[in-house]
């Protein structure tokens, strides 16, 4: 089935920056089970109360977050995409193959 | 992995409805209030008669003046010999409009020619001399186009610098820190040489010395060339000349039409670096007093039929001997070569390259070999841009083992060979007759790339 697309997805509470190594070992994990999938995306939609938290806390959030989308694209050969913010709750990962 | 820098700057582009249809239109970019091409001119412009996308020109000049600001400029205070290479540059459109004069400027003018733009037009106004785009591609990405980030604080700080209210689009570039070489006294750039053509007797127009192994284009093409050369037989990019890192420069002919020639001083011969049917020459050293003819005959002295670019002599350098009859001499190392000819020695294989500009062939000899395929002009038969996901270096083409070559895929967006993915760095053995991808997943109307290994005529199996 060469169209043939998964989907998993994840939900991400822990505080900023450090929910970025969670979320990358989490990606990992996804793309080991993918295989030899033609093609990997990863959409995020981060918590903008999360988001707020860590800024109240003093974090900046540009530099980890460019760091991460680097590396992993260059680690696993997939894009991270931002699809956008929601209010509130956890940081929502979905991940994409096509295999 | 290079370094990725995201600057917003304004496009001006905006939507009016055209008087006779009532449809909405994407207008021409309003010209920025310091453009030198107000009013719709191209002097500031650079694309020729596509002066609508002088806007497009000034605001990649905003964002590579903001680059050099925020970045460049701090490094090079710190080491006066830090440059900047530069692999991509991407424009993201932040608003339908700006989307749309972006698709009708990628409709006519391809990545090549912007990037020429970009090194005629914007680069000898940024101080410092501290880009090199010899291998940048330019491409629009839309993903996103009509949601601008600077209106949530949250988006704007992950993705990016501010956006103003005005900016309508991103410029991201990726690139990559590098060591210039040390000043030499030797390089005096091209301070002294002229060009004999259709204009008259000029000095060479480049206002900034390109970096080693920065191959210039000299042709016809005002758009593809850095160094235009009026001429009733020049083709749209004739050759290609570049500074190496021992202070050398390098001629190689394009594949042009009708060739060139060049005379070296002592010499009563010249040599022909073209007419090689279509495929790029022999690099030849121009040594000091060297005169470079564009034409393969020596028929008159018109400018016009016959431009000529002469090298200025010079008391410290003699001509070097070479051999005439026997074909150039093999240049000791040209930098910009990543430029091993795939042609050298006899050709075994043949490498078919199926992409949007047709059917091309490389020959491939034993001497020839390792060598390089993507879309870096460096190379021999370098992909067309509309093959926006194969990377500058692509493919490597390694050796030849039992049964085809032995080929690395160096491309991020990764190859497919015999139908099988090949991730980068991967190795594979290329077979006699499959079919090579060069890219894994194209991007959504991106045409395929497709090479065929095809053992040289005469060297066939016999059955």
């Amino acid at each position: 089935m060469p169209n043939d697309k998964l989907t998993m997805s994840g939900e991400f509470g822990q505080p900023w920056p450090g929910v970025l190594i969670d979320i990358r070992d989490w990606i990992q994990h996804q793309a080991a089970l993918a295989g030899s999938a033609r093609r990997m995306e990863v959409r995020l939609n981060l918590s903008r109360a999360l988001l707020n938290e860590a800024k109240a806390r003093g974090k900046t959030l540009q530099p980890q977050f460019d760091n991460f989308r680097r590396k992993v694209k260059a680690d696993f050969a997939l894009d991270i995409k931002l699809e956008g913010l929601h209010d509130s709750g956890p940081h929502r990962v979905e991940f994409f193959c096509w295999r | 992995m290079g370094i990725i820098t995201v600057i917003a700057v304004s496009l001006g582009a905006r939507r009016e409805r055209d008087p006779a249809s009532g449809r909405r239109t994407p207008s021409a970019p309003a010209a920025p209030p310091t453009s030198a091409a107000g009013g719709g001119g191209s002097s500031g412009g650079g694309f020729g008669h596509f002066h609508q996308f002088t806007a497009v020109v000034e605001a990649l000049h905003k964002a590579l003046a903001g680059l050099h600001q925020e970045k460049i400029k701090g490094l090079k205070a710190m080491d006066p010999r830090f440059g900047c290479k530069m692999s991509r540059i991407e424009i993201r459109p932040l608003n339908e409009a700006t989307k749309e004069v972006l698709q009708e400027l990628f409709k006519y003018i391809q990545s090549d020619a912007i990037a020429g733009t970009i090194r005629r037009e914007i680069l000898p106004k940024i101080p410092g001399h501290c880009f090199d785009l010899s291998e940048v591609g330019i491409s629009p990405k839309y993903e996103g186009g009509g949601q601008s980030p600077a209106k949530d604080p949250l988006l704007e700080e992950l993705i990016g610098p501010a956006a103003t209210q005005d900016d309508d689009c991103m410029v991201a570039f990726d690139w990559e820190g590098v060591a210039l070489p040390a000043p030499s006294g030797d390089v005096a750039g091209i301070k002294g040489w002229r060009l004999h053509d259709a204009r008259g007797d000029n000095p060479i127009p480049l206002k900034s010395l390109p970096f080693p192994g920065q191959k210039l284009v000299l042709g016809k093409d005002g758009d593809a060339a850095d160094i235009a050369v009026d001429g009733n037989y020049t083709s749209g990019a004739h050759g290609w000349l570049w500074l190496d890192h021992e202070a050398r420069w390098w001629y190689q002919d394009a594949g042009s039409t009708n060739g060139s020639r060049v005379r070296r001083p002592g010499q009563r011969d010249w040599i022909s670096p073209g007419r090689s049917g279509g495929r790029p020459a022999e690099p030849v050293e121009l040594t000091p007093g060297a005169e470079l003819l564009f034409a393969a005959e020596l028929n008159n002295d018109s400018r016009a039929d016959y431009p000529k670019l002469i090298v200025p002599g010079s008391g410290g350098r003699r001509g070097t001997p070479i051999n005439v009859g026997a074909g150039a001499a093999t240049p000791r190392t040209p930098v910009a070569s990543g430029n091993i000819h795939p042609t050298g020695g006899h050709p075994v294989a043949v490498i078919r390259i199926e992409d949007v500009k047709g059917t091309r062939t490389i020959p491939v000899g034993v001497d020839g070999l390792p060598f390089k395929v993507g879309r870096s002009p460096r190379h021999p038969v370098p992909i067309a841009d509309e093959h926006a996901s194969v990377s500058g270096d692509h493919l490597e083409v390694r050796k030849f083992e039992e049964g085809g070559l032995r080929v690395r895929v160096l491309g991020r967006n990764d190859a497919s060979l015999a139908g099988k993915p090949m991730k980068k760095g991967d190795e594979a053995i290329w077979r006699w007759g499959e079919a090579l991808v060069l890219v894994e997943n194209p991007l959504e109307g991106e045409p395929v790339c497709r090479l065929i290994l095809q053992r040289a005529a005469g060297t066939e199996r016999a059955r």
